[in-house]
């Protein structure tokens, strides 16, 4: 049985942010959130069941592959209805995870990317459901993203 | 009370030991307050911290006069919510300092949209330094509400997710 949840994915600092700041969209939906690490978790886990699964990136593949199988876990533990993410490579695996198991997944790229999506959204891309750049100048780049405005 | 901040992702060495060294030789009078994350670099010149938890460092914004930081949206998002003036110094590839150099692109954006102050090495970091007291954010009017009705239209679509 999937469940009806939100699973709410993003990295410390700007991206959870940026996350939190169109934080309307959950607040009368089921959620959870994943993040980064335990300095940006304390707030969380006052509104909601909060994960935290480590810093990633390509530069630190065995770092990468803890993160990838507690993404892994907590999605078959979850199973959310839907993923929705800023980034950065944790949120990446969330949706990859979450996709495999049947979640629709939405990536807001972070405003950081001003000339192209960043690695993750264009990893993502493929096969997310909705995807959103902050600057209409990157939206106009690829042929399924849009651009609908921004959060900072 | 100037903040540097280096974010909460892999060292910025190269931002840390400019700013301590321009509080050594005098060009920085002010008090700085440091958030330096895991470098081996340890400051002489200046209180520091390796990191804050988010609410402190939301704290930490609110009181300082002044912001010295990476091109993270973290530390820019917060500028611009209390209109502090921030001179970022982007992380680049080359040094190791982050994955790309998106930093750059991010510093020169909200540069050239009068946000921020970029210097792009440790040697412009002097001359920002002199305009930071007088520097004043242009202030933004994100429209935030586009983002949350298009993600909102998008789950009520699937149905049954409240």
């Amino acid at each position: 049985m999937k469940n009806n949840s939100v699973c709410l994915v993003a990295s410390a600092g700007g991206h959870l942010n940026q996350l939190l700041s169109v934080s309307e969209i959950w607040k009368d939906r089921e959620y959870f959130f994943v993040t980064s690490l335990e300095v940006s978790a304390q707030n969380l886990k006052k509104q909601a069941k909060t994960y935290i699964v480590g810093e990633c990136n390509r530069e630190h593949p065995i770092q990468t592959l803890g993160v990838l199988f507690r993404c892994l876990a907590i999605i078959i533990k979850e199973r959310p209805r839907v993923v929705l993410s800023t980034g950065a490579a944790p949120g990446f695996l969330m949706c990859f995870w979450g996709k495999l198991f049947g979640a629709k997944v939405i990536w807001l790229d972070s405003i950081a990317n001003t000339r192209k999506l960043s690695m993750s959204g264009r990893m993502i891309r493929p096969f997310a459901d909705l995807i959103l750049s902050q600057w209409p100048e990157v939206a106009a780049k690829y042929p399924n993203v849009e651009y609908v405005g921004e959060v900072i | 009370m100037i903040f540097l901040t280096i974010g909460t992702l892999f060292e910025f060495d190269r931002l840390v030991r400019a700013v301590d060294e321009l509080i050594s030789s005098g060009s920085i009078q002010e008090e700085v307050f440091a958030q330096i994350g895991t470098g081996k670099y340890k400051p002489s010149s200046m209180k520091y911290v390796e990191s804050l938890e988010k609410s402190e460092f939301e704290k930490v914004i609110q009181q300082c006069t002044a912001l010295i930081s990476h091109a993270g949206m973290g530390s820019i998002s917060m500028a611009i919510k209390y209109q502090k003036p921030l001179i970022v110094m982007p992380r680049l590839k080359k040094y190791g300092e982050h994955v790309n150099d998106h930093q750059l692109h991010t510093a020169l954006k909200f540069e050239e949209l009068g946000h921020i102050l970029a210097a792009y090495d440790e040697n412009e970091l002097v001359e920002k330094i002199k305009l930071l007291k007088t520097f004043i954010p242009k202030s933004r009017v994100p429209n935030r509400q586009g983002v949350i009705d298009r993600i909102s239209s998008y789950l009520n679509s699937l149905g049954q997710t409240k």
